[in-house]
């Protein structure tokens, strides 16, 4: 695959026949567990930060890998959470009582609830970056519609220049019955990752691509379809960004 | 444009199998097919079928594993003005198996 963000040893092993190149890691369940193993934001406690953020008396919707454990706790404490996850296996683990709050796109849960329904949007982790710029400004204007006339989405950056220092080139874990590879790189404004795994069964690459924003180019994005912002948290790897929906 | 069509075909033969298992009383109508991005930039296929007594929506969406589709059923009676839920399923081999029922609080 000539296009494939794939470098070093990654981009060896993807030129051999034998060793199948993914498009999308999602289609390996390895590497979809890989890939949020190392995109996690360990400086944050997500359960004491939603806690703490959202309110029960708001609808919230959910968009991006988000944690099947912590979406049950919260949903069993009280709050109003929907989530929108398309692929199916990453909700293993969701209980049976709040599946019929789970979708997997937006259509079909505006036609539940209808438009405008949801008090706040929240992105976890770093799904925001899985947007380049110009998917950035359709996605702010596209998600006006599920908010209400006051809305707020929630995001999270990556803290650039302590990823810069900390970058992975090559990495390894176990998992099942294979050891697996890894390695991250920032090309320019993107963050790449590779992921590399030999089993009994099969040999794969696959990658990743976020792009890297400070909160003042999300801002500046977030202000082109009406949205204000400031900054929640600065921490040592993360941002957390607060954007309210503008009339 | 051949094959996308003859994959809407399959696809809307199997949602009639599969709603006159479900409603066998009922007798229900092809209304239309839209193919959309939804905020989040997903694509999804959606075909609506319509009875006297309810609107049926099939919501279609492609796994990134491509063994299966992921297919969300939702009813609107009439008069009501949203959907409620009924099950999730999955496409396979052009043939439609339910996965779960939703079951709301």
């Amino acid at each position: 695959m000539a296009d494939a963000p794939l470098f070093g040893p990654f981009s060896r092993k993807g030129s051999y026949s034998k060793v199948k190149v993914l498009d999308n890691f999602n289609a390996d369940e390895r590497f979809m567990r890989l890939y949020q193993e190392t995109m996690q934001l360990p400086e944050i406690d997500e359960l004491t930060f939603y806690r703490r953020y959202l309110s029960r008396d708001e609808r919230i919707l959910l968009y991006g890998t988000f944690d099947p454990e912590l979406f049950n706790t919260l949903s069993a404490e009280g709050y109003d959470l929907y989530l929108v996850e398309p692929e199916a296996s990453r909700l293993e683990g969701i209980s049976s009582r709040f599946l019929h709050k789970v979708y997997a796109l937006s259509h079909d849960v505006v036609d539940a609830v209808g438009f405008e329904a949801f008090d706040r949007l929240v992105l976890p982790g770093t799904t925001i970056a899985r947007y380049s710029r110009g998917e950035l400004l359709l996605f702010f204007r596209n998600i006006r519609q599920l908010l209400t006339v006051d809305g707020r989405l929630l995001v999270n950056l990556h803290n650039i220049g302590h990823l810069k220092q900390h970058v992975q080139p090559i990495a390894s874990k176990r998992m099942n019955d294979c050891t697996l590879f890894y390695g991250q790189k920032i090309d320019g404004e993107r963050l790449i990752l590779n992921l590399y795994l030999k089993s009994v069964a099969d040999e794969k690459v696959g990658y990743a691509v976020e792009y890297l924003y400070d909160p003042s180019t999300l801002f500046e994005f977030a202000k082109l379809s009406k949205y204000s912002g400031q900054i929640l948290y600065a921490g040592k790897t993360v941002h957390i960004l607060e954007l309210n929906k503008l009339a | 444009m051949d094959k996308k069509i003859a994959r809407f075909q399959t696809m809307q033969d199997s949602c009639f199998t599969f709603i006159a298992t479900l409603f066998p009383k009922e007798t229900y109508q092809f209304v239309e097919s839209q193919t959309l991005t939804d905020a989040f930039g997903q694509v999804g296929t959606h075909l609506t079928f319509k009875s006297t007594e309810r609107e049926l929506k099939f919501s279609f969406l492609e796994q990134a594993h491509r063994r299966f589709e992921r297919v969300f059923l939702a009813e609107k009676s009439a008069g009501t003005t949203f959907f409620s839920r009924l099950l999730e399923a999955t496409y396979e081999d052009e043939q439609l198996y339910i996965h779960h029922i939703v079951k709301t609080d």
